[in-house]
Formats: structure tokens, C-alpha cells, sequence
């Protein structure tokens, strides 16, 4: 793994994920909408950073009035912002993207957000215009849309998606209006079974993808603010096992990752069987990621022992070694020294995980940090696998 | 006015969606000037949208400003807002150009300006850049151990929100300078508030052994909040320590009668050994019987083994916040 060394100052939640091998979105096709945020590889300082993605400053001339080459200036903007209304806002959208100055499409966008606050007719105006501009300004619309609260209001929610649901769009606008329901604070059972029969749908291409992605998002808020995560895990886990778009059965597998619900008894003897049976490598270990944060790690430790003889691929072999290791810590070290035993290419990665906690450590996230890579497999995006 | 105006005057929509045209800005060269001029009336009647396009176009600008243009600008600004986004974009090309004395203006600001808030303003205005680092390469000429003793509040608030974010969002916890200067600060501050909040918030993960020394040492400050505060950091120091701080800690909820420092101390025994340290909470039972409680919401969450703090935490403060 070539940015290893970038890890080290990442996040640590998302180390774990990038790390564990996990991190994982869709190729160019849909890149634009796709997954969970893709990682952040953090350097030390501000500084280094920019250098890297900055050309050196041009040489300074003190004088007045000099002409800063970056970025774009505009006349008229505090003007603008004073008299803002939808539609003037809506006029210079226009202007922002001919110009391809995306800091004015993002001002002009958080204008909106503001502008529509909590009125669900001025945010209906919004999917309206949405709907009927050609790309990029949907997902400017839609995006200012997303973070007003007006997105909450009933009205709102039920037309996004009745234009979801609409077969008659073309599928990436199906999509873009599913991403505008993920800031959502909870789904009632009817909307949930609205989007899972998208996301279950064959000929719904990007918007299943968007739709699974929608339903693990407002899982992850409606946890965070009530506790509440199963009848969405249910949906998910309903989709990870039937779907078959390898893309969206990986994805609905993934997105209990953000915010980690304690899952199941029931969940885990489902999730070891897509271990054991998918016919998907990235699906297996995804499945493997999954069992290392539930109530029961002994029994996720047996699913592990379980499935670890009819694996053949070294790197899913890898997944269930470090997932063990996260579901258990350091009483997982006996399964892994068995795992090492019956497959010496892991033996290295016992050794070092012995050590790692013998160093007094427990937190599995400083465990990982301080743990050397020896397979080569992380899978890039977009390459072949 | 006649009828017919009457009645189109009642439809205000209508009439200015026939009347004057929208006003759509149009594009100018970007000028150093201009561009000051641009955050101060954002600052002073811009909604918050505007704001932030205004500063953080500054910033991005400032890479390729004349240093001394913003400097100046640094040196002579009066409206705290203003100083705060010019400020920042000094510090943005500072870092970008890894130039640490460029941010001399705004350390003069910060620790000589006459008015609080053009000093809280210049403090704020140094967060996200690699502060604690550029003051060092500046000769610690101005450091944060000396603005946190700031007699503004405001100033001081500011001291501790940059050294948290410096910790988490540039250095994501690894950094042992950042552990050495929060436990430094936080023994300058002579405010229990501000030491506390470095002391729970910057991460002891990268702490040397010298820095874990003087943690160890607040244990036995006169402020309860400082101990209770060093008692819940030292939870958080490397593998290597854990087992000095381990004792530090079962010691101090034998001896320390304070709620907060006791209540402080279980967190911080159940971080460094995370399940295994069951037993050693377990024979603290009775010691304080207003705590069991809380030991053994410790004890249910660290049944369920998971590996992580974070989630042990979690499930421990669903149990009793």
C-alpha cells in the first residue's frame, strides 16, 4: 500500500476504514455522486500539503492596484447578496458556472440554502428548477436544497420522491434527487420500502446505488439523534443479500461503517453466511468488515473461524485476521495464531499484532496505526480486480 | 397613481418580474485592494454565505498576494471580523509558502493590541495553520503559554479552541508537540475552565514520557477541576505509559474525595485498559458509594469488548451520561 504513510496521520475512524480495506466507490461512471466520502489522506501540516497541490507563488511586485491572477473577482456580488431572491440568485448561476468559479457556485449556492430556510414552497421552486435544467445546475439546486431545513417538510419529502420514482427520467436524475433525501432525520416505514424497491430495482442502475446510499445515510443520523438503526439494517441487509448489483450489495453492506450500531445476533449469522457464500471477493470482505463491530464478538470470532477454511483468496483470508483482531482485540489472538498456523503468509501479521498489544496498547484504532501493511491488497479505484 | 397601477402595485412579484432586470455580477480582475475592500463590507452587512465566500477567497488569494500587502493590512486593521479574515489569510500564506516569520504582524497583534477583541480576533485568526510549530521557528517570541494569560477571556477562549483544533484537524491526535504545549498552557493558564477543556480535549496520544511527568504532577493541583481534567487526559497517553498512569489513577480515586476528580479518574482507567481493566475497577468498589453507579455503568460497557474508545464511550454514555 503506497500511501501508508499518509494513514498514520489520518483519522482514525477514517483509517479504519480506508485501511481495513474498505474504502471502496464507484469508478468514473458514477463518481460524481458516489460513495460515503472517499478518504482523507492528511499530512502533518497545512503546509506541506498545499505545497504539493500549489505552484510556487509568482514573484511578488509590491504596487498598487496589481492584478492577482487567482482567483475570479466579481463586480456587483455584495450587491447581490443584499437584494438576494431566489430568482437573481437563480440568474447568476449561470454566470458562475460559465465561468467555472466554483467558490461562486458555492456562495451562490449557500445563498439559496439560506434563501429557502424553512419554506417548502420556495424549496419545491428549487426541485422545479432542478428538474428541468440540464447538468451541472441540478446538483447545484438540489444541493442548496439538501441543507435547508424546508427539505424536511412533508410536502418536500413526497416530491422528491415521487420524482425518484418517476421511470420515465433518466436514472442520474433519479439519483440526484435521492441524494437530496439523505439529510433526512428519519424515514417512516412507508418511505423506507419506497426507496429499498428502488434500490432493489435492476433497471434503476445509478439510482439503486443512490437510493441504498440514501437509506444507510438517514440510518446513520436517525441513530445518532434516537438510537434507532435496525428496521434500516434490516433494508440494507435485505439488499446486501438479494441485489444483483455487486456495487449496490457491497454498498448496503458498508454503511453501517459511519456510524457503527452494536449489530445483532440475527444479523451476524446472515452476515456469515455472505462471508462464507458470496461469490464476490470485495462483497466477502465486506461482510467480514461488518461482523467486527456487534453485540456478540465471540460468536462474530466463530463466524470468522467458521469461513476461514473455504476461503481461498489471501486477501479475504487478510480481512478475517484484522477483523477478528478488531472485533476481539487482543482475545483474538489465538484465532489469528490458528489463521497463521494453517496459512503461514499471515504469520508476520500475527507476530506483529502479538506485539502491538504486548506493548501495553488496547485501543484497537492506535493498534491499527502502528501496524505494518504486508499484502498488497487495496483495491484502487476504478482498477480491475 | 392610477387604478390600474393600484392594482399591479398589490402584486409586487409581478411587477418586478416585469420591471427591472435581475442584477447578475460580472466579472472584474482580482486586485489586492479590491479584494480587502470586498471582506469588509462582507463582514459588516454580507450574509453569512457571503462572509465565508469573502474570506475564504482571501485565503485562496493570498497565495499568490504580496506578502507585505497583507501585512499591512494585518497591522492596521480595526474591525476584529476584518482582522480575523485578513489574519487567516496572512497565516494560509504562511504555511503555504512555509515562511513562519510572515506571521510576525499578526503575533504582534495578538499579544500587543490595546482592544481584547482585535487580540482574540488576531489569536483566532492562526487556527488551522501549524501555529504552535511557526511560533517556535519565530523564536517563541510570542507563545501560547503567554497569550493564555491574557486577561481577556475572549483572548484565552481563543488560545484553546486554536490549540484543540491544531491537535485534532492538522495533526489528527499524533503530534507530540501539541500534547507538550496543551499541558504547558494548561499549567500557565490559571484558569481551571481553559485548563480543562486542553486537558480533555488535545490528545495525549503522541505524549512523551517527560509531558505524561507533568500530567501526572497536576494530579495533584489545588483546583479540582485541573486534576479531575489531567486525571481524564492521562487515560489517553501511549501503550508504554499506561501502566505508571494506571497506578497514578487507582491511587488518586483512593485518595482524592472531589466527585468530579474520582468520576474523572474511572473514565481514565477504563480508557487505558479498555476491557481488561474490569478487575481494577472492580476493586474500587465501595470507595465511594456515589460512584458505584457510575463504575458500573463502566463495567457494562466495557463487558460488550469492544476495541475501540470511541465506542466504548459511546455505549458507556448511553448507560449514564
Amino acid at each position: 500500500m503506497t500511501s501508508r504513510p499518509l494513514f498514520k496521520v489520518a483519522l482514525a475512524g477514517l483509517v479504519l476504514l480506508v485501511a481495513l480495506g474498505v474504502v471502496w466507490w464507484r469508478g468514473a461512471d458514477r463518481a460524481d455522486d458516489a460513495g460515503p466520502p472517499p478518504p482523507v489522506a492528511a499530512t502533518p501540516s497545512t503546509a506541506t500539503a498545499s505545497n504539493a497541490a500549489v505552484a510556487p507563488p509568482p514573484a511578488a511586485h509590491a504596487g498598487p492596484r496589481e492584478e492577482i491572477p487567482l482567483p475570479g473577482c466579481w463586480d456587483g456580488l455584495a450587491a447581490l447578496d443584499q437584494s438576494a431572491t431566489l430568482e437573481s440568485l437563480h440568474a447568476a448561476v449561470a454566470s458562475a458556472i460559465q465561468a467555472r468559479d466554483t467558490a461562486l457556485v458555492a456562495y451562490l449556492q449557500e445563498r439559496l440554502t439560506e434563501l429557502v430556510g424553512k419554506d417548502p414552497d420556495r424549496a419545491l421552486q428549487l426541485v422545479a428548477w432542478a428538474v428541468n435544467a440540464a447538468p451541472p445546475e441540478p446538483a447545484i439546486y438540489l444541493e442548496a436544497l439538501k441543507a435547508a431545513p424546508a427539505v424536511r417538510h412533508p410536502r418536500v419529502t413526497e416530491k422528491l420522491l415521487a420524482v425518484a420514482e418517476n421511470k420515465s427520467l433518466f436514472t442520474q436524475d433519479r439519483a440526484a434527487v435521492l441524494d437530496a433525501l439523505e439529510t433526512q432525520h428519519h424515514f417512516t416505514p412507508e418511505t423506507r420500502g419506497r426507496i429499498k424497491a428502488i434500490a432493489l430495482d435492476e433497471s434503476a442502475d445509478s439510482a439503486a446505488w443512490v437510493a441504498t446510499r440514501t437509506l444507510g445515510r438517514v440510518m446513520k443520523e436517525d441513530y445518532e439523534r434516537t438510537g434507532t438503526y435496525a428496521p434500516y439494517w434490516k433494508d440494507l441487509l435485505d439488499i446486501g443479500t438479494t441485489s444483483d448489483d455487486t456495487a449496490v450489495r457491497l454498498l448496503a453492506l458498508e454503511m453501517p461503517s459511519y456510524s457503527n450500531p452494536l449489530l445483532d445476533s440475527d444479523s451476524i449469522d446472515t452476515l456469515a453466511k455472505v462471508m462464507r457464500t458470496d461469490k464476490e471477493r470485495d462483497v466477502r470482505e465486506m461482510a467480514a468488515f461488518r461482523l467486527a463491530v456487534t453485540e456478540d464478538p465471540q460468536k462474530a470470532l466463530a463466524a470468522y473461524r467458521a469461513a476461514f477454511d473455504g476461503e481461498h483468496d489471501l486477501c479475504v483470508r487478510w480481512a478475517f485476521l484484522r477483523f477478528a483482531v478488531r472485533a476481539a482485540g487482543a482475545d483474538a489472538l489465538p484465532l489469528v495464531e490458528e489463521f497463521a498456523r494453517k496459512d503461514p503468509r499471515l504469520r508476520q501479521d500475527y507476530l506483529d499484532f502479538k506485539a502491538l498489544y504486548a506493548s501495553g496498547t488496547t485501543d484497537f484504532a492506535r493498534i491499527w496505526m502502528g501496524k505494518k501493511e504486508h499484502h498488497d491488497c487495496v483495491v484502487e479505484e476504478g482498477a480491475p480486480h | 397613481m392610477g387604478p390600474r397601477l393600484l392594482w399591479l402595485s398589490l402584486l409586487p412579484g409581478l411587477a418586478l418580474a416585469q420591471g427591472a432586470p435581475l442584477p447578475v455580477p460580472t466579472k472584474t480582475a482580482c486586485t489586492v485592494e479590491g479584494m480587502l475592500d470586498e471582506v469588509r463590507v462582507a463582514m459588516k452587512t454580507g450574509s453569512p454565505a457571503y462572509r465565508k465566500y469573502a474570506r475564504l477567497r482571501l485565503k485562496e488569494a493570498a497565495i499568490a498576494m504580496p506578502p507585505e500587502a497583507l501585512g499591512r493590512a494585518v497591522s492596521e486593521e480595526r474591525d476584529p471580523a476584518v482582522l480575523e479574515a485578513v489574519g487567516a489569510a496572512l497565516a494560509t500564506k504562511a504555511s503555504n509558502a512555509q515562511k513562519p516569520e510572515l506571521l510576525q504582524p499578526l503575533l504582534s497583534r495578538a499579544s500587543q493590541d490595546a482592544d481584547p477583541g482585535l487580540r482574540a480576533a488576531a489569536v483566532r485568526a492562526l487556527q488551522g495553520s501549524p501555529s504552535v510549530e511557526f511560533m517556535a521557528k519565530n523564536g517563541d517570541v510570542v507563545t501560547y503559554e503567554q497569550l493564555v494569560r491574557d486577561s481577556s477571556p475572549e483572548v484565552r477562549k481563543a488560545v484553546v479552541e486554536n490549540l484543540v483544533t491544531e491537535s485534532s484537524g492538522i495533526y489528527f491526535g499524533h503530534n507530540p508537540e501539541l500534547a507538550e504545549a496543551a499541558v504547558k498552557v494548561a499549567a500557565a493558564s490559571g484558569d481551571p475552565a481553559v485548563a480543562s477543556r486542553l486537558l480533555g480535549e488535545v490528545s495525549m496520544e503522541a505524549a512523551s514520557p517527560e509531558v505524561v511527568r507533568k500530567l501526572t504532577g497536576q494530579l495533584r493541583s489545588e483546583d479540582a477541576g485541573l486534576r479531575a481534567a489531567a486525571a481524564k487526559a492521562l487515560g489517553g497517553v501511549p501503550g508504554s505509559e499506561s501502566a505508571g498512569a494506571r497506578r497514578s489513577l487507582t491511587s488518586l480515586y483512593r485518595s482524592d474525595s472531589d466527585l468530579a476528580v474520582r468520576k474523572a479518574s474511572l473514565e481514565g482507567i477504563a480508557r487505558l485498559g479498555q476491557a481488561q481493566s474490569r478487575p481494577v475497577l472492580e476493586s474500587l468498589r465501595g470507595v465511594d458509594k456515589r460512584l458505584d453507579p457510575e463504575l458500573d455503568a463502566w463495567l457494562s460497557a466495557l463487558q460488550k469488548n469492544l476495541q475501540e474508545w470511541h465506542l466504548i464511550l459511546r455505549e458507556k454514555q448511553r448507560l449514564s451520561p
